[in-house]
């Protein structure tokens, strides 16, 4: 099975290498590495995934569920282009899921563009000789303007068609990837008990190579970018608000104001002199930082309405950045600056009981809570001075995600919690978006065109 | 030589954009504009240090004349040879001058002294109380992760101050700016206290408050692109911007 992260030599070499420096530095690493963690065991195994164990991230396995999708068949004549469509969502999705191992089409030794789509049709012991245990056979079929889109799931172990949570409907060919989405969730669905996450947005910043930065959103396959700011300015940090609207911070008007765009159109929320930025939405209220009357950086909540403050919620003498909600909206996380370096603290949405989360590393920022709400994602510099990507419980202990690959910053989880999108400088080709598994066992690209992607924040 | 091959080195494999420039201007051939950017960012930054660093001062603001030049003429790869030599020499000439600063204020304030006592004469009873000072806002510095300065950028503060002095109607923007490496909402934070911290400085000796605005740009606006620990250095600062 071909690794996807280093080879062994590399591995060696990089064990080698953390020892020396380890020694160097102190006999003590400051974070258990991502081998020492324990397995948290509750992502991937909570329906009937009775795949194989591939190496998906250093040493680290991961069971994926290898499943066939042969050509999608074009019939009646429906548009060529459309089935191509169909096959390319069905594989590239599949294979970003993290459950399943996309097998390669040169490996079907035999034709498969005239064997129908239904089980009697199949000749499942074929499939079984390609190592295929999941087959997902599909055809497109023009009717008028619109398509007939049928995707089916089979087992090949028990040459059956697999029910599940989707029917095949006739639609237009604008929503054939949509459909084609809604039936891999469901596949993610029948496996693992959860929806796949096909259909939710991120929101992200690109930077031009004007030294302009804009904010995007798309789906999260990479499909349907659209850019939401149209001025030529630096723009940064986006947040998803209530009904899709995106708050960001923009130096439009020469200074880092807070900004709203909703349905097309944005607007100001808060414009003070010095830093409006970081909001972050939950259940009508809305927290942001500001360095209100010349102050020092603080948490404040604002009106989501008019940009009036509602409450201080910290006032220290130190940087106070970046709050994060609970998913019940009654606790903020947040960065501080207080005890030197950066780390992470809680507090009540009142900003009483405030406490210190993170001990150890000297600099951890951009975290986020997640939507179980049992941790906090962030990203840490370690003692190597490498940025990578942590979670920490409410007790104070810290896992590690991400290891010997990069720089890796900026986590924001999927709604279920099962996912993560980062910023990573992994590969040599400046910062891309990339997706793992929470448990930070799969890792993939996510955006495979273009450069100096940054700060992607999932919609919730 | 040194320097040079390790300045090479980090431009060309940690920044990949550049690669891929590079790629795609011998594609379809277009100005160097980075180079071009990068030198004049280096010029930029090393003028106020000109006096104590003259030749190569003006070799670097030289060479980034004739690489406009060959750009007006369309000969891309000429101008990128010269805007990166430019910067170069900027950044030599900026080095330089940060070494040799202490002597070399000393000997020009020696200069300007001689040539005053030359050209005036002995009798001196209308001269105003101070000669004026040719001076020029210069860019402070900040170490990593620090809103506090050194005895340099301190000394580049005291000469902005006297500036200042000079001139009573000026207001000035004060421009804080970090370095990469970190998470841009912390650093938006942090290059605001830097500039803060500068307008504290300079209000304690007598400027008026309202004749100073802070603006921080966090990481979102470096003026060296490379990734080495000079480019960081050179990137942590507050600039010092008339308005």
């Amino acid at each position: 099975m071909r690794p996807l992260a280093p080879t062994p030599r590399h591995r060696r070499l990089r064990r080698s290498a953390s020892a020396l420096i380890g020694l160097c530095l102190a006999l003590t690493p400051l974070y258990a590495s991502a081998q020492d963690a324990p397995p948290s065991g509750d992502t991937a195994t909570e329906g009937d995934l009775s795949g194989i164990e591939v190496e998906v991230s250093g040493s680290a396995r991961r069971t994926l569920l290898p499943v066939a999708v042969p050509d999608t068949q074009a019939l009646a004549g429906a548009d060529g282009a459309i089935a191509d469509q169909v096959e390319q969502t069905l594989r590239r999705n599949l294979d970003l899921a993290g459950y399943f191992r996309v097998l390669p089409v040169d490996s079907f030794f035999f034709d498969t563009h005239n064997e129908g789509l239904a089980a009697a049709d199949i000749n499942f012991p074929n499939w079984m000789n390609v190592g295929a245990q999941g087959l997902v056979k599909s055809s497109v079929r023009a009717e008028g303007d619109q398509i007939a889109l049928d995707l089916r799931l089979f087992s090949v172990d028990q040459g059956r068609q697999i029910s599940l949570n989707w029917s095949a409907s006739t639609l237009s060919p604008d929503d054939v990837r949509k459909e084609v989405n809604a039936f891999i969730n469901a596949v993610i669905e029948h496996y693992t008990g959860q929806p796949g996450f096909f259909g939710s947005r991120i929101a992200y910043s690109q930077r031009t190579r004007s030294g302009a930065k804009h904010i995007y959103v798309m789906n999260i396959d990479g499909s349907g970018v659209q850019r939401i700011t149209r001025n030529n300015a630096i723009n940064l940090l986006p947040s998803f608000g209530p009904g899709g609207s995106i708050y960001f911070t923009s130096y439009q008007d020469q200074n880092p104001d807070l900004w709203v765009w909703r349905g097309g159109s944005v607007s100001k929320l808060s414009s003070r002199s010095g830093q409006n930025s970081g909001a972050a939405f939950c259940g009508g209220k809305l927290a942001v930082t500001l360095s209100l009357g010349g102050d020092n950086t603080d948490v404040y909540l604002i009106s989501p309405e008019d940009g009036s403050v509602v409450q201080r919620l910290t006032d220290h003498w130190a940087i106070d950045v970046s709050p994060t909600w609970s998913p019940d909206c009654s606790r903020i996380a947040f960065v501080s600056g207080r005890s030197g370096g950066a780390h992470i603290y809680v507090m009540n949405a009142d900003g009483t009981e405030q406490r210190r989360l993170t001990f150890q590393g000297t600099y951890n920022t951009t975290p986020e809570w997640s939507p179980r709400g049992d941790r906090i994602v962030f990203s840490g510099r370690d003692e190597r001075n490498h940025y990578d990507i942590f979670t920490v419980d409410m007790q104070g202990n810290i896992e590690r995600l991400t290891q010997d690959q990069g720089n890796n910053f900026e986590p924001s989880y999927s709604p279920d919690g099962r996912y993560l999108v980062f910023t990573s400088d992994r590969g040599g080709q400046g910062k891309r978006l990339w997706l793992m598994s929470a448990d930070g066992l799969f890792q993939k690209l996510l955006t495979e065109e273009g450069s100096s992607y940054e700060e992607a924040a999932w919609e919730r | 030589m040194g320097t040079l091959n390790k300045y090479r080195l980090s431009t060309w494999f940690k920044t990949p954009m550049l690669v891929a420039l590079a790629i795609l201007l011998s594609a379809c051939p277009k100005p160097p504009q980075e180079a071009l950017d990068a030198a004049e960012a280096a010029v930029l930054a090393a003028e106020g240090r000109k006096d104590c660093a003259g030749e190569k001062f003006a070799a670097a603001e030289a060479l980034l004349e004739e690489a406009r030049a060959h750009v007006q003429a369309e000969e891309y790869e000429a101008a990128e040879r010269k805007a990166r030599a430019a910067e170069r020499l900027a950044r030599e000439a900026q080095q330089q001058a940060d070494e040799t600063w202490e002597d070399c204020q000393r000997r020009l304030e020696a200069a300007r002294r001689a040539a005053e006592g030359t050209g005036q004469p002995q009798t001196t009873e209308t001269e105003p109380q101070e000669p004026q000072e040719e001076l020029k806002l210069t860019t402070v510095h900040f170490p990593y992760n620090s809103a506090e300065i050194s005895e340099t950028s301190r000394q580049a503060l005291e000469t902005n101050l006297r500036w200042l002095r000079q001139n009573p109607d000026a207001t000035i923007l004060l421009e804080g700016h970090t370095d990469e490496r970190g998470t841009s909402e912390f650093n938006v934070a942090l290059g605001e206290r830097r500039a803060r911290f500068v307008r504290d400085f300079l209000v304690q000796r007598g400027i008026k408050a309202d004749r100073l605005s802070t603006l921080s740009y966090g990481e979102e606006k470096p003026v060296a692109f490379g990734q080495s620990e000079d480019d960081f250095a050179r990137n942590r600062r507050v600039e010092f911007l008339p308005r």
